[in-house]
C-alpha cells in the first residue's frame, strides 16, 4: 500500500473537511488513479467545486502514469478567487 | 474614433453629468454611441475620458485633477449583481492613471438619476456634499463636514436629505482630508473605491460626500430575455457560489496559507503554522463573529459577511472583512486574532483608508521596528510590533491623523521611498501600489500580474492567476512558462468585465468568460457585444498602456521589489523566488502576445488593430 496524506481546507462541505488524514492507494497506483480514490472518500476531483493539489501543484500537472509514493500529500481546496 | 454601424436600443443613457465645483456650474453632455461600441462602458469609458482630459503633468491633488465615475451597460440593469461602477482619476498613491471599481448602490442610482457618467472638476469654495436627484444638483456647504468619520458623515448626510426613496452615497474620511495617499471613497455602508487614493482626490476638491437618487428607468432591449437569463444565473450561482454566501472570500485564507503564498510578517515569509493561522480563517470568523450576510444591489449571492466582536478588548468592533483585508491586516502583520482584524478593518473604513495598502504600511512599520530602524521616539511613543493587534489599530489612527510615523507613511510607497530610500527593500509594491495578499513567489503568475497591472500591483486589474495556476495542469505555479498568455487573457477578460457593470463574482452566471457565449448584453443593449468582448478588453488594456506610456511607464517600471528575488525561507513555497530572469521571461512572452515591443510599448501595428491610432501623438 502507498500512504498519501490528505488535507481538506477552506471550509468545504465534505466529511473530511478540516482534517489531516491519510488514505491508502494500492501498490503501483499512479496520479491517474487519484480521482477514483478520492471519489471513494466523497471528493469529486473533476468537480468545479474543488481544486485538488498534489505536493503543492495542480494534480493535472503530473503525468497520469507517474507513480504515487509514501508521503505524497493531496490538498483539497475551494476554487480560489480574489477578495 | 471608428464609427459604429450600430444603433443601441437599450442599456445606455448617453448622458454625462459634469460638475465644476469651483463655479458650481453643472452641464449635461452627450456621449457618442461610437465610444460605447469601442469601449463598452465603465472602465473602458473611464480610460478614454482620462486619455482626453488628464494630462501627464496634472498633479493628483492639484486643482487641475479631475475624478470621473462611469457606469456600464449592465450597471443597474434588471438582472442580478448589476452593482458595479468605475472610478478614474490620477492617483496620489502612484502619481499615475488609476482605475478602481466599487459595488454598492451609487452606480445603479446614478443611472436612475439619468446619467451614465459623472465628472467632478475644480475645487469647491467650501467643504460640501453634492446631492444629485434626477437632473438636479445642489450643494450642502458646511465647514463642519471636515473631520467626520465616514460613518458619521454618511449618517449626517442622510439625516439632512428628504426621506422616501433610498439614497446612495459616497463619503470620504479624515484620512482623505489629511491627504493620505491611500485613502478610499466609501460607497454606501461598506463598499469602497479602495485602491489608489481616490478619496484624497475627492477631499482635495473639498467634497466630503455625494448622494444620488432618481426615478428614471433606463431602456432595456428585451426585458423578457433579461428575466429568463436572470433565472438561469440565479440557479447557476446558487450552487457555484454557495460557499461565497456561507464564508465569503475569507474562505481562501486557509488554502492560500496551505499553499505557501500568504504574506506573513510583511512578506518576509509566506506561511504560518495552520494552528496559529486558524485564528483568522473563515470558519473562525463564521463561528465567533458572524452576524448576517450583506448583499449589494440586486445580488442573489450576498457574499458580504457582517461581523461583530462581542467581547474582549475589541468589543463593539464591526466590519465586513474580505480575503485581502484579512490577509494583509492579519498574517502580513503577524496578527492571528480575528477580533483585532475586524477592528482594524473597521478603523480603515471609518477613517477612509484602503485596507490593502494600510495593511502593507502597517507591515512596513512593524518591520522597521523589528530591524531597529525606528523606535517609539519616532512614533509619538507608540511601539508597533508584529503580532500586536492593539498597536495595529492604534497605528491606523496615526496614519489617518498623520501622527508619528503616519506623517511619512501617509505619503504612500513612492513618497516614502523618495524621502527614505533606505526603507525601499521593506515596501512590497509595483509602480507605487502595494501588493495584495498573495506572495508572487508562491504563484509566479501573480508576479507578472502585479508588474504589468495598469494601476500598479493589483490582483484584479493585473489578472488573478492563482486559480488558473493550479487548475489547468498546463502551467507550473513556480515556473515562468505560459504565464504571459495566462495573464494577458485574464487581464483582457477583467477589462471587459469591469466595463459591463456586473460584479465579477456573478459573471459565470452569464457566461462572461474568456470565450463569451452570452446573450445578456444583446438583451440589454440590442447589440450583440459577445463576439467582440475580449477584443474590447484588449483595446482597453492597450489604451491604458498608452496612458501609462505618456506618464513615463515602460519595461523599466514593470518590476517587482527586491524581496521577491530572495528565496522563501520556509513553508510550502520554500526555496522559490521570482528572480529577474524569471520576471524577464514572463514579460517577454507577455509583451510579444500583446503586440508590444521589447520595451513594453504597443507597436503602431497593434494600435492600428485596436483603432487606437489617436494615441500616437
Amino acid at each position: 500500500m502507498t500512504q498519501v496524506g490528505l488535507w481538506v481546507v477552506g471550509g468545504l462541505d465534505l466529511a473530511l473537511s478540516g482534517r489531516r488524514t491519510t488514505i491508502d492507494f494500492p501498490d503501483g497506483a499512479a496520479v491517474g488513479d487519484i480521482p477514483d480514490r478520492l471519489l471513494e472518500v466523497g471528493i469529486d476531483a473533476h468537480s468545479p467545486k474543488y481544486l485538488v493539489v498534489l505536493n503543492g501543484l495542480g494534480w493535472r500537472q503530473f503525468p497520469p502514469e507517474q507513480k504515487l509514493k509514501d508521503g505524497d500529500v493531496l490538498l483539497v481546496i475551494p476554487p480560489l478567487m480574489g477578495g | 474614433m471608428m464609427k459604429a454601424n450600430v444603433t443601441f436600443q437599450g442599456g445606455y443613457l448617453f448622458k454625462r453629468l459634469r460638475i465644476d465645483l469651483s463655479t458650481r456650474q453643472v452641464r449635461v453632455e452627450e456621449i457618442d454611441p461610437a465610444e460605447y461600441y469601442q469601449f463598452l462602458g465603465g472602465r473602458g469609458m473611464g480610460a478614454l475620458w482620462y486619455w482626453r482630459e488628464i494630462a501627464p503633468d496634472v498633479r493628483p491633488l492639484g486643482a487641475e485633477n479631475k475624478i470621473g465615475f462611469f457606469a456600464g451597460p449592465m450597471t443597474g440593469a434588471p438582472l442580478i449583481s448589476t452593482t458595479k461602477f468605475q472610478c478614474a482619476t490620477k492617483s496620489p498613491e502612484t502619481g499615475r492613471y488609476l482605475c478602481a471599481n466599487s459595488s454598492g448602490y451609487f452606480g445603479p442610482y446614478l443611472r436612475e438619476a439619468g446619467f451614465d457618467a459623472l465628472i467632478l472638476e475644480g475645487v469647491s469654495p467650501s467643504w460640501t456634499a453634492v446631492v444629485i436627484e434626477n437632473g438636479a444638483v445642489r450643494f450642502v456647504d458646511d465647514e463642519n463636514w471636515k473631520g467626520l468619520k465616514t460613518v458619521d458623515a454618511r449618517r449626517r448626510l442622510l439625516d439632512g436629505l428628504p426621506q422616501g426613496r433610498r439614497w446612495a452615497t459616497m463619503v470620504v474620511g479624515p484620512a482623505a482630508e489629511n491627504e493620505v495617499a491611500f485613502s478610499s471613497i466609501m460607497v454606501d455602508d461598506g463598499r469602497a473605491f479602495g485602491r489608489g487614493g481616490a478619496g484624497a482626490v475627492l477631499a482635495s476638491k473639498r467634497v466630503k460626500a455625494l448622494a444620488v437618487r432618481g426615478d428614471h428607468k433606463f431602456p432595456v432591449y428585451d426585458i423578457e430575455k433579461c428575466r429568463a437569463l436572470t433565472k438561469n444565473a440565479i440557479e447557476f450561482l446558487k450552487t457555484s457560489r454557495a460557499k461565497h454566501r456561507m464564508l465569503g472570500t475569507a474562505q481562501f485564507i486557509e488554502p492560500v496559507n496551505a499553499l505557501g503564498a500568504m504574506p506573513t510578517r510583511n512578506f518576509q515569509t509566506t506561511w504560518e503554522d495552520p494552528e496559529t493561522a486558524s485564528g483568522v480563517i473563515a470558519q473562525t470568523m463564521r463561528e465567533k463573529y458572524f452576524v448576517r450576510n450583506y448583499a449589494c444591489y440586486r445580488c442573489s449571492i450576498a457574499c458580504g459577511q457582517m461581523t461583530e466582536v462581542k467581547e474582549g478588548e475589541f468589543a463593539g468592533a464591526a466590519a465586513r472583512p474580505e480575503y485581502e483585508s484579512i490577509g494583509i491586516l492579519g498574517p502580513s502583520c503577524g496578527v492571528y486574532d480575528m477580533a483585532a482584524v475586524i477592528a482594524a478593518n473597521q478603523a480603515c473604513d471609518e477613517l477612509g483608508m484602503d485596507t490593502i495598502t494600510a495593511g502593507n504600511m502597517l507591515g512596513l512599520v512593524m518591520e522597521l521596528f523589528q530591524r531597529g530602524l525606528v523606535s517609539a521616539a519616532d512614533n509619538d511613543g507608540l511601539e508597533v510590533h508584529f503580532g500586536d493587534g492593539k498597536a495595529l489599530v492604534q497605528m491606523l489612527h496615526f496614519f489617518a491623523e498623520r501622527r508619528g510615523l503616519g506623517k511619512i507613511i501617509g505619503k504612500g510607497a513612492l513618497g516614502i521611498i523618495a524621502e527614505r530610500p533606505e526603507w525601499e527593500p521593506y515596501i512590497m509594491h509595483s509602480r507605487g501600489l502595494t501588493f495584495a495578499a498573495y506572495d508572487p513567489r508562491g504563484f509566479h503568475g501573480m508576479g507578472l500580474s502585479y508588474a504589468t497591472s495598469s494601476r500598479g500591483a493589483c490582483h484584479n486589474v493585473g489578472g488573478y492567476t492563482v486559480y488558473e495556476e493550479l487548475l489547468s495542469g498546463k502551467v507550473d505555479r513556480f515556473s515562468p512558462q505560459g504565464k504571459g498568455a495566462m495573464v494577458k487573457s485574464l487581464q483582457d477578460v477583467r477589462a471587459y468585465i469591469d466595463s459591463t457593470g456586473l460584479c465579477t463574482v456573478a459573471r459565470g452566471g452569464f457566461q462572461l468568460t474568456n470565450q463569451p457565449n452570452t446573450e445578456v448584453l444583446l438583451a440589454i443593449t440590442g447589440y450583440d457585444f459577445a463576439p467582440r468582448l475580449v477584443e474590447i478588453g484588449e483595446r482597453i488594456i492597450n489604451l491604458e498602456r498608452m496612458i501609462l506610456k505618456r506618464e513615463g511607464v515602460d519595461r523599466r517600471l514593470d518590476t517587482l521589489p527586491p524581496r521577491m528575488r530572495e528565496p522563501v525561507p520556509n513553508g510550502p513555497a520554500a526555496g522559490h523566488a521570482v528572480t529577474q530572469e524569471i520576471l524577464d521571461a514572463m514579460l517577454d512572452e507577455y509583451y510579444q502576445l500583446r503586440g508590444w515591443d521589447a520595451n513594453g510599448l504597443p507597436t503602431a501595428e497593434t494600435l492600428k488593430k485596436f483603432d487606437l491610432e489617436f494615441t500616437l501623438v
